[in-house]
């Protein structure tokens, strides 16, 4: 192995150890907002011991968490912050909404599921799911991650 | 030849640069490892700071399309240079002297001011509104700061120049030569004003809670580096390091240089920086909420810079 493979392997397991994560609120309940604030904020769930960071703007994001059903109202928004997100990136879909539509699949004013429109990695079902649960996805978009990277 | 580069030397290797920046990244290692502590959680692992800059190397840096292009990439670049060319500045009790033609406290004093300077002109060229809200926040937050601190090290200069039956003296080396033949500011009474004002002056110009208005991320998104990504937002965060390195160095030249020669001096000089952080930053940024910018505004322009003329005017007078 050269030296600059060694540098660069070096290089790519120390950047998949910080990875920063952007909520993206696609018209949720605000119920798995909640959750994915518990991840960050509450002692027994700390997901910054992984690196992890909550950013306030999308051109630091690494990892992508998107909540809700996408709307059609919030659907252009949405498609616009995700694309200000710089390369590499993951996203995880959290709780059901994004997945299904949950509840709310069949109403009119909503485009889930989400996949239609944004290469999810990740599916985290659950109405809300529990902290755990989030930050087991996230640990496994980690993973995605590194070989993004 | 060897003195020829004492001085770039300085500026890159020691105790400027490669060295200035390890020390920043484990101070703020250090800050976030404790903060998360005094929260209960675990925290991160202390190389945190690395890892995020070795990320940030490796991501794409977008420019949006209405910032203005040289402005926007060239403002991190200057901060971060005026940041090293400062910490080649503060000397090291004991072990490390800056070279006189350099500059003095004064130079120190104006490099302080660039990191500022530097996120009020990113904000504004990147073109956003909170960039926008970011500038005249950070203006506002610099104005409040700068006189008390412009006042405190006027009257440890004062202080110095004094007692050595002169007039005020602006040199670092002769400050600290003068406390450790006299005994530190940080036991003279008529020293203490200054020193509370100064207390409260760093944590502002480090930009943390509960001083971070200008970057406060549930507000303005982070305000002047909303726009940032990748390796220019890695250079900011290369300046932020250098900038707790220089601000605590020369809080601890200011008021208590007391350390052993050579070597153990060095790690005096780090533990002392340690304490500052830790008692001085971190304990304050987890017990306290965010300032609104009027609070700051009045807070600075009340008790610092009362506390700071007040020192002033008793040392002149002494």
């Amino acid at each position: 192995m050269t030296l600059k493979e060694m540098i660069s392997a070096q290089t790519r397991r120390m950047a998949a150890l910080s990875p920063w994560i952007y909520r993206i609120n696609a018209g949720s309940c605000n119920g798995c907002d909640v959750e994915c604030a518990t991840t960050a904020l509450i002692p027994r769930y700390d997901v910054e011991r992984l690196g992890c960071q909550y950013c306030g703007s999308p051109r630091h994001a690494d990892i992508v968490l998107i909540t809700g059903p996408l709307t059609a109202r919030v659907k252009d928004s949405v498609l616009r912050v995700y694309a200000e997100i710089p390369d590499p990136k993951v996203t995880v879909a959290v709780g059901v909404c994004p997945i299904s539509g949950g509840i709310f699949r069949d109403g009119y004013a909503v485009l889930a599921p989400i996949s239609k429109y944004i290469p999810v990695d990740i599916n985290v079902p659950g109405c809300a799911p529990r902290p755990q649960a989030i930050i087991e996805g996230i640990a496994q978009a980690i993973e995605v991650w590194r070989e993004r990277l | 030849m060897i003195e020829s580069l004492y001085t770039p030397l300085a500026m890159l290797i020691f105790p400027g640069g490669l060295f200035a920046l390890a020390l920043g990244l484990m101070l703020k290692g250090l800050d976030r490892r404790l903060a998360a502590r005094l929260q209960g959680r675990v925290g991160p692992p202390l190389a945190q700071p690395l890892y995020d800059l070795v990320k940030l190397a490796k991501k794409r840096t977008m420019v949006p399309d209405i910032a203005c292009q040289p402005v926007f990439l060239g403002a991190p670049l200057i901060g971060t240079v005026a940041m090293a060319l400062a910490t080649a500045l503060v000397p090291i009790p004991g072990l490390y002297t800056p070279d006189p033609m350099l500059g003095d406290l004064l130079v120190l004093l104006y490099l302080l001011t660039v990191p500022a300077v530097v996120l009020m002109i990113a904000g504004s060229a990147s073109g956003s509104p909170f960039g926008a809200i970011g500038f005249s926040r950070e203006m506002a937050v610099m104005l409040a700061y700068e006189g008390p601190l412009v006042l405190v090290v006027a009257s440890v200069a004062l202080r110095t120049g004094l007692g050595q039956g002169g007039w005020a003296s602006f040199s670092l080396t002769e400050i600290i030569a003068y406390q450790q033949s006299h005994g530190a500011f940080l036991f003279d009474p008529v020293m203490w004003p200054a020193l509370l004002a100064f207390l409260a002056f760093y944590p502002a110009n480090l930009g943390i809670i509960p001083f971070d208005i200008p970057e406060a991320e549930t507000e303005v998104l982070e305000g002047p580096l909303l726009e940032y990504s990748g390796p220019a937002l890695g250079l900011f965060k290369i300046m932020s390091a250098l900038k707790a390195g220089v601000v605590l160095g020369l809080g601890i030249a200011l008021f208590f240089p007391i350390a052993p020669d050579g070597f153990p001096g060095l790690l005096v000089q780090v533990a002392k920086m340690v304490v500052l952080m830790l008692l001085g930053v971190t304990v304050l940024r987890v017990s306290m909420g965010r300032m609104r910018i009027d609070q700051a505004f009045y807070f600075f322009l009340k008790w610092p810079l009362a506390l700071s003329a007040l020192s002033l005017a008793i040392v002149a007078l002494a």
